[in-house]
């Protein structure tokens, strides 16, 4: 039986395909165009040479900010209970997922039947999330994500960055960047690492962190800032080979119950 | 900064708009709660016309009191909230603002402030205010004696019940009737007050009957109902109108008892939910209930009017009790051991905390009574960051995203 989760997000779109509960196939698009044709192309993208079509998948699910806008899912599912079943499918130890993506930050507790507990997302700010860390490393520091995150692994000291606001942030790393001395550009990215880790963190604590913590998203990928968080709780963190696919696997997941059901 | 200048127009649309809203609904048979606010308003455009008084209160001021003495009451945050939300939120609030009332303030005290300051708060006789339920509303008593030149009593509950405490609030009263007295230049008709009490001691019976039937079910009364009542108790508390209005009530959810029936088709999730609900969301509770299936069934913080022994011929003891019934002001743990006690009595499957971003003591006692809840009685709580008055704060659609997911939750532990 073929199923698909779909995790609509505000920069990619992922989709993930089980046949009889092994992953078939996975794609990560960025989003192009509007909610429905994103969804039905990355379906298809993601269908290629294996001689499937959209028509044969018996059921799909649909997550993330997006998800409203994908008519042709069975199921749409908020993105808590999706995060939940997806770490929980590759990490059953698993009680607390940190999902940063790129405009999103949420916070789930699992609990031990692997379905979600708890969850909270932030609120009105983008200063715990991927975009975050794009301006600073495109606009501000005009260097790569990857180029940010290696060079905060070889930061001496961190520099002191406002953690309440995306802005107020950009705007002290100016002035690091124009003092006299200007301070280390590697420890400018360890602050700016260390300014959105309180802010994850801080989302994290109102929630309750048990161990063991996965992170996920695709702000998992950034090893600095995974370093930094990791830091910064305390915590080991266990992190998926391909993080920002893991809601997308749940919504899988979801959609392999319910077709189950329904035969 | 003195107002010189009402705006007593501004009064007049909100009266003829709450009397449109009543007419519309009257087809639904949902007038009742509608011509009430519009009758409030109504006193207050005819006040000086009837040659009476009115004093402007805060919330929980015994209006018993004014009642009794022919005083027409205006309640200060229901009422102000009502008018911003007739001439423009977004309009108050900038008024606010631009006399230094910060956006991290209580958006309820925000806009009394904005009524006041635009001049379209009409001008009282005098200002009642206490420290229920928070400081701010002892400071914006404060202001509003300055700003309008109007003499004010401020009431002061002791933040412990004990009996020191209530002799104390008891001589507090006492003090209040006093300066009433002073006001109107009239002595307290203190049988006239038991009468008046008589409809307190009527109106408390049928709210807690209310309450006992809600524990059924399926559950037979409707979201927003208990809103309804709470507003009403605060503005007319003592009159026999209030007593109609309840007994509509009982008698509706009475008779959906009586038949099994309750208020949503299928009933999915039982919900508690604590403090108050965002004064512009009235459509999402209904949307909770035709949408998901998702009834409140209690409301710690606000069915303690239920409790206290009203006796009319003790009306100062009576009204003290009532007073310190109040969980808003007190320590936490008697409300702790409410909102268990609910949660089993009514059977609840999860709970909705509306953390009001300007209530600072309340959204103190969220984690604990989150982990309380989990660890007693083993029920989740979605926290929803809000606004009670100001939409921009957090969209309707965001919170519904929220209760989504929540009863995605709910649905997993069943």
């Amino acid at each position: 039986m073929l199923v698909a989760g779909l995790d609509m997000g505000s920069l990619t779109t992922k989709v993930v395909i089980l046949e009889d509960n092994q992953v078939l196939s996975w794609r990560v698009k960025t989003a192009a165009d509007e909610g429905e044709v994103q969804a039905r192309r990355a379906i298809e993208d993601a269908l290629k040479d294996t001689g499937f079509a959209l028509q044969d998948i018996g059921y799909i699910v649909a997550t993330g900010a997006g998800r409203k806008s994908v008519s042709f899912a069975h199921k749409q599912r908020a993105i808590g209970s999706c995060l939940a079943k997806g770490v929980n499918r590759l990490f059953p130890s698993v009680r607390t997922v940190i999902d940063v993506g790129a405009e999103t930050c949420n916070v789930v507790r699992v609990n031990d039947k692997g379905a979600l507990d708890d969850s909270m997302g932030n609120e009105r700010c983008a200063s715990g999330t991927g975009v975050f860390l794009e301006a600073m490393a495109t606009r501000l520091l005009h260097m790569s994500l990857e180029e940010m995150a290696q060079r905060s692994l070889l930061a001496e000291g961190v520099a002191e960055i406002s953690n309440m606001c995306a802005i107020f942030a950009e705007q002290e790393v100016i002035s690091h960047v124009h003092r006299e001395p200007p301070t280390p550009m590697n420890d400018i990215i360890a602050g700016i690492h260390a300014s959105m880790a309180t802010r994850v963190g801080g989302l994290a604590k109102r929630v309750g962190i048990k161990e063991d913590v996965a992170f996920t998203g695709g702000v998992a990928k950034n090893v600095g800032f995974a370093r930094t968080l990791k830091e910064s709780l305390g915590v080991e963190l266990t992190i998926p080979e391909e993080p920002q696919l893991i809601a997308a696997l749940g919504a899988a997941c979801v959609a392999r119950d319910e077709s189950a059901k329904k035969s | 900064m003195k107002i010189d200048t009402i705006d007593t127009t501004k009064l007049d649309k909100v009266a003829e708009v709450m009397g449109g809203v009543a007419e519309r609904r009257r087809a639904q048979g949902e007038a009742m709660y509608y011509d009430l606010l519009a009758n409030c308003f109504r006193k207050v455009q005819r006040v000086k016309e009837e040659g009476k008084y009115l004093v402007a209160h805060t919330i929980f001021i015994p209006t018993e009191f004014l009642f009794a003495m022919d005083i027409v009451p205006f309640y200060l945050e229901g009422m102000c909230e009502i008018m911003a939300r007739v001439h423009g939120l977004e309009e108050s609030f900038s008024a606010a603002k631009s006399k230094g009332f910060a956006s991290e303030l209580c958006s309820g005290h925000r806009l009394v402030d904005a009524m006041a300051i635009q001049g379209w708060m009409p001008r009282p006789d005098a200002f009642v205010w206490s420290n229920l339920v928070c400081d701010l509303t002892t400071k914006t008593g404060d202001f509003l004696e300055k700003l309008y030149d109007r003499p004010g009593f401020y009431l002061d509950r002791p933040y412990k019940n004990t009996e020191e405490g209530m002799q104390y609030y008891i001589r507090e009263l006492e003090e209040l009737v006093h300066f009433l007295e002073n006001l109107t230049g009239r002595k307290m008709d203190w049988d006239r007050l038991s009468e008046v009490m008589e409809d307190t001691r009527r109106s408390t019976e049928v709210f807690r009957e209310i309450c006992e039937l809600r524990k059924a079910v399926p559950s037979p009364m409707r979201n927003q109902h208990m809103i309804e009542m709470i507003m009403t108790q605060i503005l007319m508390s003592g009159s026999p109108e209030l007593v109609t209005f309840y007994e509509a009530i009982r008698d509706q959810v009475k008779e959906a008892v009586e038949k099994g029936e309750g208020i949503v088709p299928e009933e999915r999730y039982r919900l508690l939910t604590l403090f108050y609900y965002p004064a512009y969301l009235w459509k999402l509770l209904n949307a909770m209930q035709t949408e998901y299936g998702a009834v409140i069934v209690a409301e710690p913080h606000l069915s303690v009017w239920a409790e206290g022994e009203i006796d009319p011929a003790k009306p100062l003891e009576s009204l003290a009790r009532k007073a310190f019934a109040l969980y808003d002001t007190g320590p936490l743990q008697p409300f702790v051991d409410r909102v268990l006690r609910q949660a089993e009595e009514y059977k609840a499957d999860g709970t909705i905390y509306w953390a009001h971003i300007g209530c600072r003591q309340t959204c103190a006692t969220i984690r604990i009574i989150k982990e309380v809840l989990m660890e007693k009685v083993g029920i989740p709580t979605l926290v929803i960051d809000c606004d009670l008055g100001d939409p921009t704060y957090a969209s309707g659609e965001s919170m519904k995203d929220k209760l989504e997911e929540f009863f995605e939750l709910l649905d997993e532990r069943k």
